[in-house]
């Protein structure tokens, strides 16, 4: 430690003279200039385009300084911590100079404005190929956020298949619903402490149950069950497209093992999909479409944000079906939504057409406000010109984590971003890496549906994996015998 | 009895060096395009990160070690020689550990290495099995050296645990080559109690399944269905370390020669049987495909003959490449599979179709085939060559940050450094990318108009397309053409056809074709177009003769096999 801390004076020492003023913030990566993060955040290290040396200082509003260089900013973690602790509900200024072509260059600060907002423990997430048929090596993984540790929990390296649709109970992990597919495809579904298998394909469904929503009491999950296709575009501008030729959405009644559906979900003249339950359980959001011809009519596939009444009692449907927000007649398309657990707003991702926005560049995320019916485009957190899409909710709904294709237009990486309780978020911040440059320049693959999570997932791979080659799956009986 | 003493024979000196070098002209000369194939499914980068992630895995050290071995393959000549050398060396270090062996005994010391070189007929056996059990047994040989015994026992014990990490479980020929020479039962039983514990731990804490720990993580590069190969030559491995004392008694001379003749023999018959001509020749193609020798495909073609899909789609590729289009039914065509293969999904077929779409200007579908093919590698490592084209079809794209990303992995690399440095200037620079001569050409051919989904059964429109928004796209007309060839659609061949601009005049399968296509709607041939020889349509008439007249296809190939109205007849293309 000493000689780490010997070395680190010596460096910094040989260090910054005579710099020179650029009037501008620096660029560093990730941008995280002006951002607002919880207390409990790992180190936001960053590098500075084009610089060989780097010299920053953090200042807390108290007074606390920490001051770092090299050629990155690495903060080390507990005086980091320290940092951020004594200044919550404050800011921290960061000056950073940077040593380009034998010159010192002295920038604009800027600042890390820290919460009073806590975050949860972690982020759950797919790590994936950002395309095509293959899988190659994919798997669903945790990060602690107050640490770099990320952990594998399942993966695709036993067994040739996809791993997809994880979901939680309102970023509780304890339960899971987790779909598998391949030669030993079956859905797992973790509630009470107990892992089981599923075949969730029965002869009155399209298929398999995907794009689960837990009910908030548990004793639902809400799928959707789809004919999914992808085609890959020839310009340049676009790779692929994702689109459905049939879907419809049911309810998984866990506690009497049957699936709930009415023809309101699953109606001939509509594609229905995407569902989620209000956090009160007595609703049921989905997005839904009127069917067109595929490939000739792809860009004319629009979904609207429709919503059904739910009787948890009962698993009964409401009569008739709301729809929140008509966009079809207004040319773009409703994808993904996601209800905050305070039942105040509700997230969604608009695109101009088609509903895998995750490979549409106008792709951005909205937020609905569900008292006033109130619709506004999340400019502070969106891109430009790259896909924003695939939020979810931090428990407490002051964070929400999305997908974001920002960095170079074809990975999607984790952003995390503050949002006050009058629903105006800050400027989102990507999740941090001990080494970001290098680990964002190699790592070509995916996050896809990021998910807080308030505890590390209970999930042992082995005896998942066991328990999907055993074969031995429960069959999900599709009933209408309701009362 | 006289005493035959080994250095008496010519066994210590000359057999090896004739093994090595018999093993190197194998490689060398009749399997090349296996050595080649290694090397282009892995992407070995000189960084500490590399280094770690490899070593993460039990057996880690081995692998990082065959994979440094393995980016030396981009040679054939040093792939076969390290190859040679690394197999020759087993055999020796054998030896050694055996001690003083008879030459009977010294004969059987082939049989591992021998086992070995057979698993290597194998595309998918990895060098790393090589360094595995060559570092046991050299770890062995220093171990049973050390005086005195308990602290080699000690050692021994300790070196269990960490060789079966670094090595994986062919370290287990460590504890049988100690435990032999120890001649102690508990050193040998605490050396495999260790050894079930690393297992077991490792099960326990890294989550592999207990076959891929037994069997080895990174031995061949398949999971799930794994040879015995390895573990057949570990066993008699173990059995010659284990008998060698009784290998050590006299023997006469002629009966160490008859064993090595055995042992060669069966090695070879061993080989012969494992060797995988159908492979080896698919990469020769694909190697000439990707080194873009487009002559040397139509030479080994006119050799070959070549008759399966993706063998014939390099050569089409050749065809066009060489201005030799219209050669293409002196050739087996089978179909417009043998132009476009449709996608496979596997880690090697997609790679000459990649190469097919890149050269016409459709980068998506090149970029997408290259994609996959990279992803399905079984043991998910990257591919140098995947890493290589995805980079040209990011900057043809102009997605300057992804290309970058893969440009920067393979400036770490040894042999694709300075070609990535030169494709770095150009990132982020689309006014350099458009002044470069191949990926310039490429931007002007790419669809602009048009976008569509692609669609195998649409592949005519598409290439309609290509040629449609640029007509200087020659690659795309004979494509065009080719296809509607090939799937027997005379109208759409027509219809694309210019029938004029040809130097020596519309090429004869063109013709042929053509006059097909007319005699099927004219009521005579009187009036063909003066672009059709007359000579041509005397031939024809005479095929229709003989086609009508019932003559057996074998006796109208003779004449006519490579004309397009037989093609047309009697190939099942369609």
């Amino acid at each position: 430690m000493f000689i780490l801390v010997l070395l680190t004076a010596l460096s910094c020492g040989r260090g910054m003279h005579d710099p020179v003023f650029s009037g501008r913030t620096p660029r560093i990566f990730p941008d995280y200039r002006d951002v607002t993060i919880p207390a409990t955040i790992a180190p936001l290290n960053f590098t500075m385009d084009k610089a060989e040396r780097i010299d920053v200082t953090l200042t807390g509003d108290d007074g606390t300084v920490l001051h770092v260089c090299g050629r990155m900013a690495r903060f080390p973690r507990k005086a980091w911590k320290k940092l951020l602790q004594a200044n919550v509900g404050g800011a921290i200024l960061v000056d950073a100079y940077g040593f380009t072509e034998g010159q010192w260059m002295q920038h604009t600060p800027f600042h890390f404005y820290v919460s009073e907002d806590d975050i949860d423990y972690g982020l759950a997430y797919r790590l994936i190929l950002p395309s095509y048929e293959g899988m190659g090596k994919l798997g669903i993984y945790e990060r602690d956020l107050s640490s770099y540790r990320q952990k594998e929990l399942i993966s695709t390296e036993e067994v040739n298949g996809c791993i997809n649709c994880h979901s939680f109970n309102q970023c509780d992990p304890k339960n899971l619903s987790l779909h598998v597919r391949g030669s030993y495809g079956a859905t797992l579904i973790r509630q009470r402490a107990e892992l089981k298998a599923f075949n969730t394909k029965t002869d009155s469904t399209i298929s398999s149950c995907v794009y689960p929503y837990w009910h908030p009491s548990g004793n639902f999950i809400a799928y959707s069950t789809n004919t999914t296709r992808q085609g890959f575009y020839q310009r340049a501008e676009n790779i692929l497209e994702v689109f459905d030729y049939a879907s419809d959405i049911v309810v998984y009644d866990i506690r009497k093992n049957r699936l709930l559906s009415c023809p309101l979900l699953k109606s001939e003249g509509a594609w229905e999909t995407f569902p989620a339950f209000s956090p009160d359980g007595r609703s049921l959001y989905f997005c839904s479409a009127t069917p067109k011809a595929i490939p000739q009519q792809l860009n004319e596939i629009r979904y609207n944000l429709c919503r059904i009444a739910f009787d948890p009692e009962s698993g009964r449907f409401g009569d008739n079906v709301d729809t929140l927000v008509l966009a079809a007649p207004a040319g773009f398309s409703v994808s993904f939504p996601r209800p905050s657990f305070d039942g105040k707003y509700l997230m969604y991702t608009v695109s101009a057409f088609g509903n895998f926005t995750v490979w549409h560049k106008d792709a951005d995320l909205c937020l609905l406000d569900l008292a006033t019916g109130e619709s506004r485009n999340l400019v502070e957190a969106n891109s430009p010109d790259a896909a924003d899409s695939y939020h979810n909710w931090s428990s407490n709904n002051r964070w929400f984590v999305f997908g974001s294709r920002r960095d170079d237009g074809t990975h999607t990486r984790a952003y995390i971003c503050h949002i006050d309780a009058d629903g105006v978020p800050g400027k989102p911040f990507l999740l941090p890496q001990k080494n970001p440059r290098v680990y964002y320049d190699t790592m070509l693959r995916s996050f896809n549906i990021p998910e807080f999570i308030t505890e590390p997932v209970p999930l042992n791979s082995h005896k998942a994996w066991r328990l999907l080659k055993r074969g031995k799956k429960e069959q999900f009986n599709y009933g209408t015998d309701i009362p | 009895m006289e005493r035959i003493s080994l250095k008496k024979t010519l066994f210590p000196g000359l057999f090896p060096g004739l093994f090595a070098l018999a093993i190197f002209l194998f490689f060398r000369l009749a399997y090349p395009y296996h050595v080649y194939n290694q090397e282009q499914f892995q992407l070995f980068q000189f960084t500490w990160r590399y280094f770690v992630e490899t070593l993460a895995v039990p057996g880690g050290f081995a692998d990082w070690c065959g994979r440094f071995l393995t980016q030396f393959f981009y040679y054939s000549a040093a792939g076969s020689l390290i190859l040679a050398l690394l197999i020759a060396a087993i055999q020796a270090v054998t030896a050694k550990l055996a001690g003083n062996l008879s030459p009977l005994g010294y004969a059987l010391t082939f049989i591992p290495p021998v086992i070995l070189l057979i698993f290597f007929c194998d595309a998918d056996a990895m060098p790393c099995t090589l360094v595995a059990v060559l570092l046991s047994l050299l770890c062995a040989l220093v171990v049973i050296r050390i005086r005195p015994s308990f602290l080699r026992n000690c050692i021994a014990v300790v070196a269990t645990a960490l060789l079966y990490f670094l090595l994986g479980p062919l370290s287990v020929l460590f504890i049988v080559a100690c435990s032999v020479r120890e001649r102690k039962l508990l050193p040998g039983l605490l050396m495999a109690a260790v050894f079930a514990l690393c297992v077991a731990c490792l099960h326990k804490t890294m989550g592999y399944p207990y076959y891929r720990l037994l069997y080895g993580i990174n031995y061949y590069r398949f999971h799930h269905h794994l040879p015995a190969w390895p573990w057949i030559a570990a066993a008699a491995e173990g059995l010659i370390l284990a008998v060698s004392p009784m290998l050590k008694r006299q023997s006469k001379a002629w009966e160490g020669s008859a064993a090595f003749a055995a042992v060669m023999v069966s090695g070879a018959l061993g080989i012969f049987l494992s060797y995988d001509d159908e492979m080896e020749t698919y990469l020769k193609y694909d190697f000439l495909t990707r080194r873009f020798q487009w002559n040397a495909i139509l030479a080994e073609a006119l050799k070959d003959n070549p008759q399966k899909p993706f063998e014939m789609a390099s050569v089409n590729l050749a065809l066009v490449k060489t201005g030799n289009a219209h050669r293409m039914f002196d050739f087996y065509q089978n179909g417009p599979d043998g132009l476009l293969p449709p996608y496979t999904n596997d880690y090697i077929h997609p790679l000459i179709p990649s190469e097919a779409y890149f050269q016409l200007g459709m980068i998506n579908s090149c970029q997408r085939y290259t994609f996959e093919a990279q992803e399905l590698i079984p043991d998910f490592q990257k591919s140098a060559r995947a890493y290589k084209r995805l980079a040209e079809t990011n900057l043809v794209n102009g997605n300057h940050k992804v290309a970058g990303k893969y440009l920067k992995t393979l400036e770490k690399t040894l042999f694709y450094r300075g070609w990535a440095r030169t494709r770095m200037a150009l990132c982020g620079n689309d006014a350099a990318v458009d002044a470069d001569p191949g990926y310039g050409y490429l931007r002007s051919v790419r669809l602009h108009d048009h976008d569509f989904l692609f669609n195998r059964q649409a592949m005519e429109t598409m290439l309609g397309y290509l040629v449609q928004e640029n007509p200087d796209n020659h690659m795309a007309l004979e494509y065009l053409l080719a296809w509607n060839l090939l799937d027997k659609n005379l109208k759409g061949f027509v219809r694309f056809c210019p029938f004029e601009g040809y130097p020596g005049g519309v090429p004869r399968c063109y013709q042929e074709a053509f006059l097909l296509d007319f005699a099927d709607t004219a009521q005579s041939l009187d009036n063909v177009p003066a672009f059709i020889d007359p000579a041509v349509v005397d031939s024809f008439n005479l095929f229709m003769r003989e086609h009508g007249g019932g003559t057996p296809p074998e006796t109208l190939a003779r004449q006519f096999g490579n004309t397009y109205w037989f093609y047309y007849f009697y190939r099942l293309g369609v």
